[in-house]
Formats: C-alpha cells, sequence, structure tokens
C-alpha cells in the first residue's frame, strides 16, 4: 500500500480509536432532539404550526449545513491540536518526517470523518424531524432529492469545517487555544466583517452554508462551495507552512 | 570541538558492521532566542556499539537528539544517519527506532498506538501484538496507556521503536521508571542489539546504568562537548601521583595542558595526561615523584569530574 494510504489509515485510526467522534455523536443526538422538541412543542406566535406547513419551511428546519461547519470545525481544531497536547504529532512525523504529507493524511482523515459526522448529524435531524412531524396537522413535504441535498450540504460543510478546525489547531498547537481560535474565526469574525461590509454577508460561512443546502440564494451554489473550500484551504495552507518551517517540540 | 567516540572495529565487534548506521552530529548549534543550546556540537556513534549520551539536566542532550531525528531544526552544522538527514530516510520507521519522551493518548490502548504506528509505516498490524509481548504488555495491551505505570510507558515506547526492528536505536532515557528486572531486560537487549552490528544510542540519567551497558560514552554541558570516548579508555584515563610538592605539580601539569586536583595530602590526580607525559613534566620541573600509577575512576566519580568545571565557571 503506498505511504498516503498507510498515513490515512494510520490517521483515521487515531481518531475511532478514542472518545471524541462518539462525543460529538452524542452531541449531534441531542441536537436531532431538540429539532424534534421544536417541532412537538414549538409554535408560532400566533400559536399556529405554520413554520412546518410547506416543504421549504421544513427543509429550512433540516438545513443542517452550518451548524456542521461550526461543529465539525471545533471537532477538527480539538483533533488535530490534542496531537500536540499528547505528543502524538512526534510518532506521526517520526513516521513521516515530510510533514506536509504527515499534516495532508491528517486533514484528510478529520475532513473525513467531520464530513461524516456532519452527515450523519444533518440525516439525524432529518429522522428527527420526519418523526415529530404526524404530531403536528403537517406531513412529510420534503422530496428526497431535497433530502439528499441537505445531506450532501452536510457532508461537505462538515468536510471543510473539520479542515478549517484542524489547519487551526496544527497553526495554535493547543486544545484550548486552538478552540478559541476556531470560534474566533467561525463565530466572532464572520459578524464583524459583516458589520465592516454588508457585501461580507453573502459570503460567511454561515450564509453560504444555507446556499448549499438549499435553502438561501444569497451566491450561486457552485460560488458558495467555492468559498467554503476556501474558509478551509487558507488555514490549512497556513498550517501546512507552518508545519514544515517550525520544530515539531 | 569533534570527537569520535567509538571505533569501526574492535576484538569483539561483530563482523557486519554497516557503516550506512553511524549517527554523525557534525559542528551542530541550536539556538532558542538568544539563547545558545547547543553550541558547536560534533560527535559520531559507530554501530555494534552502545553509545551513552550523558549531561547534566538542561544540558541539551534532548535537543541534539531532537536535531538528529529533524523533530527541531540545527541553525548551524547537520545532523546525520547513515549520511542521510533523517528526513531524507526513505523508510524511517525501518531505520531508526525512536522513543523519546512517552507520546501517548491517554485516552487510546497500549495495542491501538502500536497499531497506528505500524500503520503508517506500513508494517503489519500482527507485529504490534509481538512486540507487546516482547516487553511484557500483553496483558495490559487493552488498557488506556493513561493508566499505565511510567515503568509500563516506557516499556510501550520501546515496543514502539522495536516495531520496524531497525539496525539503529536512538532511545532517551529508556530506563527511567523500569524496576531491575526491567532495567536487566533492557541492557540484555540493548547488548544483545549492538552485538549484531546495531547502533544503540542512549541517554540516561542512570550513570551506573550507563556503566554497565555502555561501550563509549559522549559526554556534553551546557550544549558542549565534555568529554568522548570508549568508556572503558576514558575510566583509565586518570593518573595517581604521589609527591612531596602537590601543589607546586599542579600548577606545572595545568600549564602543561592537563588538569590536577589535589588529594589527601602529597597525592594528585591527574587527567589529560598520559604516565610518560606525567613523568617527563615533572622531571623538567625538578618535582620529585614517589608514586606514579594509573586510576581507574567509576562514571559517576568521572561524570561529576567532567560537568563540574562548567558549573563553577557558570557560578563564577
Amino acid at each position: 500500500m503506498n505511504p498516503w494510504m498507510n498515513l490515512m489509515r494510520a490517521e483515521l485510526r487515531k481518531l475511532t480509536t478514542t472518545k471524541m467522534p462518539w462525543a460529538f455523536l452524542i452531541v449531534l443526538v441531542v441536537i436531532s432532539g431538540i429539532t424534534a422538541a421544536a417541532v412537538i412543542f414549538g409554535t408560532d406566535m400566533d400559536g399556529s404550526k405554520d413554520f412546518v406547513s410547506t416543504a421549504a419551511d421544513q427543509q429550512s428546519l433540516m438545513a443542517f449545513a452550518a451548524n456542521a461547519f461550526m461543529g465539525a470545525g471545533l471537532f477538527g481544531a480539538i483533533a488535530v491540536a490534542r496531537g500536540y497536547a499528547h505528543g502524538t504529532v512526534v510518532p506521526m512525523f517520526l513516521t513521516s518526517p515530510r510533514r506536509q504529507r504527515a499534516m495532508l493524511a491528517q486533514l484528510a482523515a478529520v475532513a473525513l470523518v467531520g464530513g461524516l459526522l456532519a452527515a450523519v448529524g444533518a440525516g439525524l435531524t432529518v429522522v428527527a424531524v420526519a418523526l415529530a412531524l404526524p404530531t403536528t396537522d403537517y406531513g412529510f413535504l420534503v422530496p428526497a432529492a431535497d433530502v439528499v441535498r441537505i445531506l450532501a450540504a452536510s457532508g461537505f460543510a462538515g468536510a471543510a469545517g473539520a479542515v478549517l478546525g484542524g489547519g487551526v489547531g496544527a497553526v495554535v498547537r493547543n486544545t484550548g487555544g486552538a478552540v478559541t481560535g476556531a470560534v474566533l474565526l467561525l463565530i466572532i469574525a464572520p459578524p464583524l466583517a459583516m458589520q465592516l461590509a454588508s457585501e461580507a454577508a453573502s459570503w460567511v460561512p454561515s450564509t453560504l452554508a444555507t446556499v448549499l443546502a438549499g435553502v438561501g440564494d444569497e451566491v450561486s451554489t457552485p460560488a458558495a462551495g467555492l468559498a467554503i473550500a476556501a474558509w478551509a484551504l487558507i488555514p490549512a495552507a497556513i498550517a501546512l507552512v507552518a508545519v514544515q518551517r517550525r520544530d515539531v517540540v | 570541538m569533534t570527537a569520535t567516540v567509538a571505533r569501526a572495529t574492535t576484538a569483539e565487534s561483530p563482523r557486519n558492521l554497516r557503516p550506512s548506521q553511524t549517527l554523525v552530529i557534525d559542528h551542530v548549534t541550536k539556538r532558542y532566542g538568544r539563547d545558545t543550546v547547543v553550541r558547536d556540537l560534533s560527535f559520531t556513534a559507530q554501530p555494534g556499539r552502545v553509545t551513552g549520551f550523558l549531561g547534566p539536566n538542561g544540558a541539551g542532550k534532548s535537543t541534539t537528539m531532537k536535531i538528529m531525528l529533524d523533530l527541531a531544526a540545527a541553525d548551524e552544522g547537520r545532523a546525520t544517519i547513515g549520511n542521510k538527514r533523517y528526513r531524507d530516510l526513505t523508510d524511517p520507521t525501518r531505520a531508526v527506532g525512536v522513543m523519546l519522551e512517552p507520546n501517548f493518548h491517554p485516552g487510546r490502548s497500549g495495542r491501538d498506538h502500536l497499531r497506528i504506528v505500524a500503520l503508517a509505516a506500513g508494517i503489519p498490524p500482527a507485529r504490534a501484538d509481538e512486540m507487546l509481548e516482547s516487553v511484557g504488555l500483553t496483558v495490559a495491551a487493552h488498557r488506556r496507556a493513561g493508566a499505565y505505570s511510567l515503568g509500563m510507558r516506557q516499556r510501550l515506547g520501546l515496543a514502539a521503536a522495536l516495531l520496524g526492528d531497525p539496525p539503529v536505536l536512538i532511545l532517551d532515557e529508556p530506563g527511567n521508571g523500569l524496576d531491575p528486572e526491567g532495567i536487566r531486560t533492557l541492557r540484555k537487549l540493548l547488548r544483545a542489539r549492538a552485538a549484531q552490528g546495531h547502533t544503540v544510542f542512549v541517554s540516561s540519567h542512570l550513570l551506573a546504568e550507563v556503566e554497565h551497558l555502555a561501550d563509549d560514552v559522549v559526554v556534553i554541558n551546557r550544549g558542549r562537548l565534555v568529554t568522548a570516548g570508549s568508556l572503558a579508555d576514558l575510566q583509565h584515563a586518570a593518573a595517581f601521583v604521589r609527591t612531596p610538592a602537590p601543589e607546586r605539580l599542579r600548577d606545572v601539569i595545568s600549564a602543561a595542558g592537563g588538569s590536577a586536583q589535589i588529594r589527601s595530602g602529597d597525592g594528585l590526580l591527574v587527567r589529560g595526561m598520559d604516565l610518560d607525559t606525567i613523568g617527563e613534566t615533572a622531571f623538567h620541573a625538578g618535582i620529585p615523584i614517589h608514586e606514579l600509577s594509573p586510576e581507574a575512576g567509576s562514571l559517576e566519580e568521572l561524570f561529576l569530574n567532567w560537568t563540574s568545571g562548567d558549573v563553577e565557571e557558570v557560578e563564577r
């Protein structure tokens, strides 16, 4: 097997042999439960259930991509930064002294697991809404193609978010600092950017994610995909340069 | 400073020595900000020998080992393993076994830790179980590494270093936390590796252990080479001199480039000069000598001697 595949398999095993993915999965179950509860117990201001009355409303409720981007961002930041905290980057770079190769494999692995978790999160949300809707007067109205789009958008946004978080984690190299950095980048920076320039609102991750999920039209879908990828790839590129230039320990 | 630690061949060295396994530190300097932690350091460690790497805390041992392994970059000079920098090794896990401070995720089992290293290196995962058995960790293999004792972590680190059956071992304090049985097993293992022509480079604070284990030693202090060479030669590199004028002889020897310490009235311990030179130096200075004999010292005694000068220099 080629070295890339070996490194990828090792990185995937790293991610799946700790409790972290399971902790994130539990969070996803909780989020889908909250969504179901919102459908069952929530009402509009007039006491009606109009917020689930159309396919667009239901799709909007199930659009998980923005959450996926942020959640996977935290996942990637923790997954990569804790490698520095626990020193597990040392065996990684000893096995693969061409550090950029090892780092790329690590980013690819967090992207895969982040994307998978995000798709599972979206799937759980869809199931939760589908199970909760019979308690209302409305049926499940979202066409299968749009459900697929929701899942795919979440998977893509999750993978991109995980790469962004991974990049931040590799640059900061401290779990607390990486989480703070990811939060700054994902939650604090976008509103600030929008205040500075209102046009930026179309290009922040949450807007782009809703476009991908089919519930927004601020930019075209391909442009949203590219922009989300850019959000992820810029920190990742900085990390790839940093990891090669800096001492490991 | 340059020193060649070990001879390539000795009477008891194995025949299949591989020069490609020689570790070379060549005029390496490393700075962190304004602190120079390694200064123009040069030495070699040869295949077929166990080389002990000694120095007080903060001497620069760990930094030197990290430079060898390309985990840290030297500001000047270079480190090579078999004429190649670590980063240029095509299959590093099968070329060099490394054990630095424990680097495990506390929530991951010992078996998973080894399997991850094996996967990354393209080594069959079954080898992880073999290594766990060889270091006596099979029973604890499924337990979280965070629950391991220091000795168990050391053994896991050793298992990881041996995973690729490499001809070069670079180990940082491998005896830390091991019980006497573990230390004995480790000593046997490393001696056996050296006997097979492998290069074994071991840093340690356990001087008595190094004394039992090493063929050669490299001693550094404050980032600089203090001494390097065959341990047996170094241990016998001192001479005892009895003279009615110890202070005068000490000054004469110091002026001639040796070092001397007064011992018990009329005795002097002289280093850095062979017996003939000591005799001739005393003769030319007109100092009578009543006794001149080789003096063997323990490694601990030697180590304190080698490193105390620099400590005094710092204190001054």
